[in-house]
Order: C-alpha cells, then structure tokens, then sequence
C-alpha cells in the first residue's frame, strides 16, 4: 500500500487528507491520485490530461517540490506522499490553482509578433539558426518554473515579472532568425527580466530539462545589458548615431 | 503567513546552502587575511595566485592593487550571484522554501543592478589570465646559482598550474563572454562571419555548462595554491620538489 | 431561474486543438466575433501529443513528390472509402497549410539546404512528414494558439465543457456549457459553431488518448440533426506502452518506425515479413496493428503482453536527435534505454476515422451553422488513416472550416432566438445527478463501458461479440440514468464524467451499430464471421430519428477518370528505389 496525504480544500481553506492505494509497478503519482478520485472521492479535483508528462496539466507539489504528477514515481518518494496545489497561484479547489495569469500573460507577448522572410521572400534557415530557439520550444508550459520562481511564489509580483517560462518564450521570439521586433525595452520595462536574481530554482524544476536561466534569461539579461547597462556602447551609440 | 524556511520539503534543503555558505565565506575571508598580510606570496618560482602583480611596497599590501579585478569578476558572475542570493542573503534559501518578505526588487534597483557591469570585469581579467600563465610558466623553471635556467617540478608548480587551468575555464565559460562571442547572433548561416561565430558560442556554451563547477573549484585552487606558497615563503614547510 | 451569463458570438468554436485554433485563426481573419472554448486550459489539447509529423507534399526532401502522391497514398490507405473530394483538398492544400506554420514562428526540422526536413511513415510512398523531431503537435498547437492569440477579435474561454447546442428552427443558434471551475452554466448565442472536439477514445481502456476524449462533439452534432458516417472505423494504432501498467496504450510514435525501427516478436522473428515483405514495418496502421495483435494472441508475445520494437541497430545519436521524446519516455517511465534495449509495444486505440458528415468545401453538416473540423469530422480518411494525415486533416480543413463559418455567420441577419424553457430544461437534466439518493457512481459505469468496448468491439469483431455489446450499452444506458454524484458543482471531476457518459454511450452505440452493419472486412474493420472485403464500395450513415439511432448505407462516390487514372499504381517505399 501507498500512503498519501492530499490537500482538500476551497480557496486556500482545507487540509490534508490520508489515503490508502494499492501499490502497482511502475506507479506515479497521479495513478495514485486518480484511484482516489475514482474509488473514494469523486469530487476530488485535480488537472491532467495526457499523462505521459507532455501537456504539462498536472503540476503540482509533491513533498513540497514542484512536480509533474504524472512522471513522479511513486517509489521514489518518502511516504506518506504530501500533494499539494501549486503554491504561487490563487487556490480554487484541493489540487487546482488559478493559473488564468499564464494566459493574460502570453496573450500579451504575442500581441507585438512578426516574422519576416528573408529579402528574397524565402524561408531559408538552417539547423544552426534555430538550435537556441528549438530548445526554447520545448516548453510545455506546465508552471512549475513559475510556481517555484519565489518572485512570483514569494513576492507575487505578478505584475511586474512574466516569469520564467515566458521569459523562455520570449528568448524564443527574440532568436527566431526571422523576428523583427525589438524586444529589449520591453524586457526590461514590461517583462521586469531584472527582477529575476538567478537562482535557477526554475531550471532545477524544467520537466523539458530546459536550461531556462543559462540559456534563455542570462542570454536575454546580456541583450539588456548591450542597451542599458554597457557605458562604452551606449557612448558608441551616441557618436555613431545608431 | 507561514514562517521564514517554512517548506512542505522532505529533503535536507538546507546542506546545499549552509555548506555554500561556509566554503564560500570560508574563501573570502582567508582571501581577505591573506591579502591584507602583505607578505609570504613569493617564494623562489611560485607567486601566490591572489597576488597577480608581486612588487613590494613599504606601507600597503601589493595585493590591495589587483585583487579587486578577480574579486570584481567573482561577485558579478552569475552563478557566483546564485551562490550568494541563496547561501548569504536567503533570497530564497532554497526551492520552495518561504523567504523574508521584504520589499524584493531583485537586481531591478540599486545595489544589484550594478552587476551588470559584469562585462567589463570580464575584459579585466582576460589580462589577468594572461598575467597568471606567466606565473604558471614560470613556477615550472629555477634559477641556477650563475644565472642558468633549469626546468624543475615541485607541488607548488602543480597547484599553481592547476589554478590557472581552472581560472581559464571558469573564464572561457563566462555567460557574458558566450554573449559576446556570438550569443548575441540570430542567424548564423545568413550574418558576416556566422559560422566563427557559431562555433565560438557553441564552444563557450559547451564549457558554459559546468561554469558552477569551475567556478567553486577555481575558487578552492586560489585559496590551496596560495596556501601552499605561504607555507614554504613562511619556511613551515619544504617545497615538496618532484625533480 | 437565475439569468446565465452569456456571450454573444459570430462564430463558436469548440475545441481547442490543432483544428479548432486553425478554424479560429482563418474565422478571425475574416472579422467576426469568434470564441474558442476549450475543455482544458488552451494548449493542451491531444495535439500536443502528436509526434511524427505532418504529411504534406513539399517536395523538399523527395522531389518527385508531389499531391497527386499524396492523394493516390490518401485513397489507397483509406481502401477507396474516402471522399475523394476531401482527399484532394488535402493533398492539394497541405503543403501550403504547413509553410504557412513556419510563417507564423514553427521550427521544424531542417534539410541541409535549409528547408523543412521530411520523414518516411507508413503507407506513405515519398518521405513527406514535415517534423520536430518527435514532437510536432507541440510545435503545431503552440505556432496555432499564439497566432490566434494575436486577434483582438478572438475569445478564449478555458475550461469550460459544451453540453448541449441550440438551434432556431433548422439553423444553428448557439450552445450552453458549464465552467468546470465554478460549475456554472454559460451560454454562448453564436451564428455559427464549429465542433472541433476530437475523438472518442474514452471509451476504450486501452488508448493513447486523453480523458478530454469522450466523443462529446459526435453527439452534440447526432442531437442537433446533423449525421455521422462510418463510426465502425476505430484506427488502433500498432505501438502503444504496454508496460508500466499505469500508462499502458501510451502512444509509441510510428517515427519511431520511420526512422528504421524493426519489429520483433517474442521468439525473435521480423515477423512483418510474413504480413507484408514489401512495405514491411511501414505498412499501414490497420495492417501492422492486426499483425502485432495476431503474434500476441497466438503466444509469440512478450513478457507484458507485447512485442518488441527496436532501434537499438541505430547510432544512439540518431535516436536522442530524432527521437527525443520516445527515449525519455522509456527512460523516465519504463526504466528502458531505447538505444540499447528493445521497446515492448502493443496495439492501442488511436482515432476514429468516421464522424460528422460535412461538405468538403464548406465543412458544413447538415444542420445550417454547425461545421465539423477535425478528428470529429469524417471524409477524407476512409477505412483507414495514414500517419501524419490527420495534422494535415486539422490545417487544411480547419482552415476551410473556419472561413466557411465566418462567411455563414455574415449572411445571417436576423437575430436568433435561443427558447428559454430549452435552457432550463437542459441545466435541470444536468444537475440531476446530484439530486439521486441512491444511484451508481460515474466512474463504476465508465469502466464497464470501457471494458465492453475493449473487449467485444477492438480490433478484431463478431457478431455475437457486437450484439453483446450493444446490449450492454443499452443496459449502461438505463444506469446512466441513476447516475449519482456527491460533493458540490464547483470543479467536480465526478459530475464532469457522469456529463460525459451521455456523450460516450451515444458513440458507443454508434460505433457498434456501424460495426454489426459492416458484414465484410475492410481497412480498421476487422470480421472473423466475415473476411472478405466488400463487393462494392459503401459509406454508413447514422442519425437520430425521435432518439432512435438509425442507419442506412450509401455508394461511395466515385472519383472523376483523371484522378481515377492517378490511382492505377499502388503505393510503395519509392524514396529507397530512387
């Protein structure tokens, strides 16, 4: 048997429940979470839907580390299993966090978006054009990067970060060879990527194994840098005209 | 509100911290003794590694003149920055643990946001590289009593070798570094000189990925190198001479 | 009763997966008011489960490749049951549908020259899937949905379940639906809806689909009027897990094959020789799935009740590049290095081939203002779907959908008039199952639906076996009734599924019903009682005459002699005899 303790509760007010499930080989933790649901509480809430760790629904905290439910072994794990929802967001119901923001948030990055083809109206790109970008689109944009950010979990500065995983998203759009935005204001002003203090927990918890802060936020911060930070540039700029 | 360190974690969280916290304080404070002593950092080929210029001045250690460029370099290094958010200032302490709740602007205002001057530490202490093969070099060869030149091998020559090696790579794997060699490109197969620079981002992304690792062992080489040099210029020890 | 809040659209889209972004993308573009409302959060639809690729003819990897290819492959694939008038719009459209992916951000995976790479997939005869690496419905879903993000003119409404459409005399008029968060009703007054809901395989046990698969989009179209075509064609896809238990009938992608996979069974044997020597592991899906069911039955399986699949022949490079996910997969949750240890892989339902009927230029049923796009939708696949055809199938007639519906939803003038007392009846039916005092658990009757259909209507079918299941179906219906659930209406998984039940009864009975019509064995439809293919070609049709299923069968249309005169030459591995 496998002991579990579930969070059950309405917005933010409940507590931990124990249950018994039989142990299976192979077993994760969402098959434990779901034989629940289906023998003993039929109303217990949770998110998921592929269950092969490649749509990122089913996030949430297992013995308070931010985790794919459906790719968490069981036996793995010290028992009784804690399962808590995603900390950083509004709660709704026993495993279910508000995570609407993620949504308002990409909604509006992609509002500014253009690609352009190349002068000759091709779409030529090669493997090494897109390699930063291919690992960027990995993202299956399950939150957890952005449930274990503590300037998000922590702080709930919601309004001034975008957070890590649209941090990756807009490294995405910044490398796309054929973007013609010009991001960089937008990074530091509206996207707050100064607010990150690079502690990387986001990376540590990445299911896609993205390397979200070495390879999508310092790259962007060092962009930043160019225009913002860099005396000698920006004096270069200034005489030059550019 | 839950309380500070408050986590539903299962596991020992807080080794990782409170081990960085002692190495890393551990190393500057026997940088900083060692630097304001002002003597001991030479003896016969070696010259301690936190004195890159040896001369000798009457009233102020030599050490006060340079160290502030590798020292520069290691405070404003990323990783070095995930280092001391989490192990000094516990902001946060680890994944998922509660933190104070102070007014956080992260290194969007004064002071932190003077990190990123982190480049121009970089183009310093490519110099200082240069300046540390020297010693390197030079730790490996003696001067005979007539002014002869012998090469010759000792511990130290090693520690000393060692050291620059590491500070080599932990430089080559500089974040800003890999920005400035080619990172900063988007379409390589289509700019002037893309493919140089697509081979220098992928050779520096490649070492970029153990920039931790050299980070902490460079940062151990310094402080053992230097030990070792202030033990036999301090006459505690023979230098162990291998040939 | 409490006024419901409501939207008013021009265009309501159900479904947010591959075709329901693409169909709200081209309806946006036109200008109306458009909604997209999506049982999950937007973006992780099935689509993003698709791995192999999109088949389209490119030419880039294979220059000789071309539509009428891909058409000739499309209907000999699909054993001539098709529409031969959706297979051309596909095959003609596909490859303009992919570049305009790459237009809007998509990264596939390139040919040295720096065009869109394509890999061989079976029943294909030119390498032609456009891909990344293996998984392209990620790249696919995530190009769609930020592309329809970016009109101001589009609505998402996130998790948020359809449960009943309206209509105004004959023609479409809108469509209540409940906030899984809240457990509130929404009504949605809109001139057009577009289903856009996917497939059925909840139904089944063993699937590669998820829960959001409850076949809802084929019954809200049967209860509105429109007809369904040839549900007797469930695709089992030949590579599912088998092994953990928790995950079995995971997808194992056919790239896997594509990129060279062998298929072994138990006593070592390539046993595809014996099923098909010429295509071999990339013969089409029906035919592979019944081989590896076969070996399996007849005690040449595995361990786990499987077969092995193997890669291990090819350089461990190759298959982390080309094939990230599957190695990951078997890594994280089987403990199995695919470079160097087989794969244990047996069949698992897939896709169903059949579904609303519609017209191939408009998408359109029979029901004025309700369009079908998608895996709902029926026509182009025929009795059995190739790999890589239905990410196709979403763009091309996503984007025929979506256009059609705009340009419906602009010709209607007059207001239509949503009957309140229909409303209220509707939302009373709903909450039923929390007034039942002593009734059965949702769950308990989905897993005898569930077994029932995995083990009389799978892979291969008789008529007692479907006879029996039908009687079970009808039995479930009757306990469907009393079903009971506890807990209150807010973010209640238990009342969402005894929602769903009604929906997934309706499929079953149509599929069943399909299955003990179609005496003869045809593509995905397997007979011992009835081996032989049909004489002549037919289509089923299925509707609802007074809550009656009914059914009758129709010639299958016949393609004009140009393209007849494409079809003479069978398809085959021609990339390897070039």
């Amino acid at each position: 048997m496998v002991k579990f303790l579930i969070f059950r509760g309405e917005r933010g007010e409940g507590a931990f429940k124990e249950y018994e499930v039989p142990y299976q080989e192979g077993m994760v933790v969402l098959d434990g979470v779901l034989y629940i649901q289906s023998r003993f509480e039929g109303d217990l809430s949770v998110r998921w839907n592929c269950k092969a760790a490649k749509c990122g629904s089913c996030a949430a905290e297992i013995n308070g580390k931010p985790s794919l439910m459906c790719k968490t072994r069981v036996e793995h794990l010290s028992q009784p299993i804690k399962v808590e929802p995603l900390r950083a967001y509004p709660h709704i119901k026993d495993l279910v966090a508000d995570t609407s923001w993620n949504l308002r948030t990409r909604r509006k990055i992609i509002k500014d978006v253009g690609f352009k083809p190349r002068k000759d109206a091709s779409w030529i790109m090669k493997d090494e054009d897109i390699e930063k970008g291919r690992e960027f689109r990995k993202c299956i944009e399950c939150a957890l990067c952005l449930d274990v950010c503590h300037v998000l979990r922590e702080h709930q500065l919601f309004d001034k970060f975008v957070g890590p995983a649209y941090l990756v998203f807009s490294a995405y759009l910044e490398t796309h060879p054929m973007d013609s935005v010009d991001r960089i204001s937008w990074l530091k002003e509206e996207a707050g990527i100064m607010y990150c203090n690079i502690t990387k927990c986001c990376t540590e918890v990445c299911p896609e194994e993205i390397h979200i802060t070495d390879n999508a936020i310092i790259p962007m911060k060092e962009r930043v840098a160019d225009r913002y930070f860099d005396p000698i540039k920006m004096l270069f700029r200034k005489i030059t005209g550019k | 509100m839950e309380r500070v360190f408050a986590t539903s974690r299962r596991d020992i969280w807080w080794t990782e911290t409170l081990g960085s916290a002692v190495v890393f304080l551990g190393v500057i404070l026997y940088s900083i003794v060692r630097a304001l002593e002002g003597k001991f950092f030479e003896w016969g080929p070696y010259v301690s590694p936190l004195y890159s210029i040896p001369f000798d001045t009457a009233w102020i250690s030599p050490a006060v003149f340079t160290m502030w460029v590798p020292a520069g370099y290691r405070i404003t290094c990323y990783f070095c920055r995930r280092v001391y958010y989490r192990s000094i200032f516990a902001d946060p302490p680890a994944c998922a643990v509660r933190e104070f709740k102070r007014n956080y602007k992260g290194e969007s205002a004064f002071p932190y946001i003077l990190l990123n001057i982190h480049r121009y530490f970089l183009y310093l202490v490519v110099i200082f590289v240069f300046i540390h093969w020297g010693h390197a070099i030079s730790a490996f060869f003696r001067w005979g009593e007539n002014g002869s030149v012998k090469f010759g091998m000792g511990l130290g020559s090693l520690l000393i070798l060692a050291d620059t090696v590491l500070l080599t790579l932990y430089v080559l794997s500089c974040h800003s570094l890999r920005h400035i060699l080619g990172g900063g490109s988007d379409f390589y197969s289509a700019e002037r000189m893309g493919k140089i620079k697509y081979s220098l981002w992928k050779f520096v992304s490649r070492l970029n990925e153990r920039h931790g690792f050299f980070f902490w062992t460079s940062l151990l080489s310094v402080a053992i190198a230097d030990f070792y040099v202030r033990a036999v210029s301090s006459g505690a020890i023979n230098d162990i001479r291998f040939f | 009763m409490e006024t419901i809040e409501t939207y008013e659209l021009d265009v309501l889209i159900v479904g947010a997966g591959g075709a329901g972004l693409r169909a709200g993308i081209e309806a946006a573009k036109e200008g109306v008011k458009v909604g997209v409302v999506c049982k999950s959060l937007l973006g992780k639809a099935h689509t993003v489960m698709a791995e192999g690729g999109i088949a389209a003819a490119l030419s880039n990897t294979d220059p000789q490749d071309n539509w009428k290819e891909h058409f000739r492959d499309t209907m000999y694939g699909g054993k001539f049951l098709n529409d031969w008038r959706f297979a051309l719009k596909h095959a003609q459209l596909a490859p303009e549908c992919v570049k305009e992916l790459e237009e809007w951000g998509a990264l596939f995976d390139r040919t040295p020259d720096g065009k869109i790479l394509q890999r061989a997939f079976g029943g294909h005869s030119w390498r032609r899937l456009a891909h990344v690496g293996d998984r392209t419905g990620l790249e696919m879903i995530r190009t769609l949905q930020d592309k329809l993000l970016s009109f101001d003119n589009v609505d998402v409404f996130q998790e948020c379940s359809i449960i009943h459409l309206f209509k105004d005399g004959e023609k479409i008029a809108g469509a209540l639906g409940y906030w899984r968060e809240t457990g509130r009703f929404v009504l949605f007054k809109a001139k057009a809806v577009v289903l856009a809901t996917g497939g059925l395989g909840k139904i089944y046990k063993i699937t590669s689909n998820s829960w959001e698969y409850t076949g809802s989009g084929y019954a809200l179209a049967l209860l509105a009027g429109a007809e369904l075509r040839d549900m007797e064609f469930i695709q089992f896809h030949p590579t599912g897990m088998v092994w953990p238990p928790g995950i079995q009938g995971i997808l194992v992608t056919e790239a896997v094959r594509g990129e060279g996979g062998r298929l072994y069974n138990a006593k070592g044997e390539r046993f595809m020789q014996r099923y098909d020597p010429e295509r071999l592991e990339l013969s089409t899906r029906d035919l592979v799935a019944r081989a590896i069911y076969t070996e399996i039955k007849e005690g040449r399986g595995t361990e786990h009740g499987g077969v092995y699949l193997d890669v291990s022949h090819l350089p461990a490079e190759v298959v982390k590049k080309k094939l990230p996910g599957m190695y990951k997969q078997f890594l994280e949750f089987a403990g199995v290095d695919i470079t160097k240890q087989p794969m244990e892989v047996a069949p698992t339902m897939h896709y169903t081939m059949g579904g609303v009927r519609v017209e191939p230029d408009t998408q359109m049923s029979k029901v004025p203002g309700l369009f079908a796009v998608g895996e709902v939708a029926s026509g182009l696949h025929g009795a059995n779907r190739l790999g890589g055809n239905s990410l196709s199938d979403l763009l091309v007639f996503g984007k025929l959908g979506g256009k059609a519906a705009a340009e419906y939803a602009k010709t209607i003038k007059t207001p239509l008039v949503i009957d309140k007392g229909e409303i209220e009846k509707v939302v009373k039916e709903a909450l039923k199952p929390f007034e039942e005092k002593d009734g059965i658990s949702p769950y308990e009757i989905h897993e005898e639906l569930k077994e029932t259909m995995q083990n009389f209507v799978g892979i291969f079918r008789e008529e007692k076996e479907l006879k029996k299941a039908l009687e079970k179906i009808n039995e479930l219906k009757e306990k469907a009734k009393r079903v009971k659930v506890t807990g209150n209406i807010m973010f209640n998984p238990a009342w969402h599924l005894a929602l769903d039940l009604k929906f997934m009864l309706l499929c079953a009975e149509a599929i069943t019903l399909c299955a003990i019509e179609r005496k003869n064995s045809i593509g995905a439809h397997a007979r011992i009682d009835y081996p032989n293919p049909p004489e002549e070609k037919y289509n089923h049709f299925i509707w609802l005459e007074d809550g009656e299923m009914k059914i009758r069968r129709e010639p299958t249309p016949e393609p004009p002699d140009e393209l007849k005169a494409l079809l003479k030459e069978p398809p085959s591995r021609k990339w390897e005899k070039k």
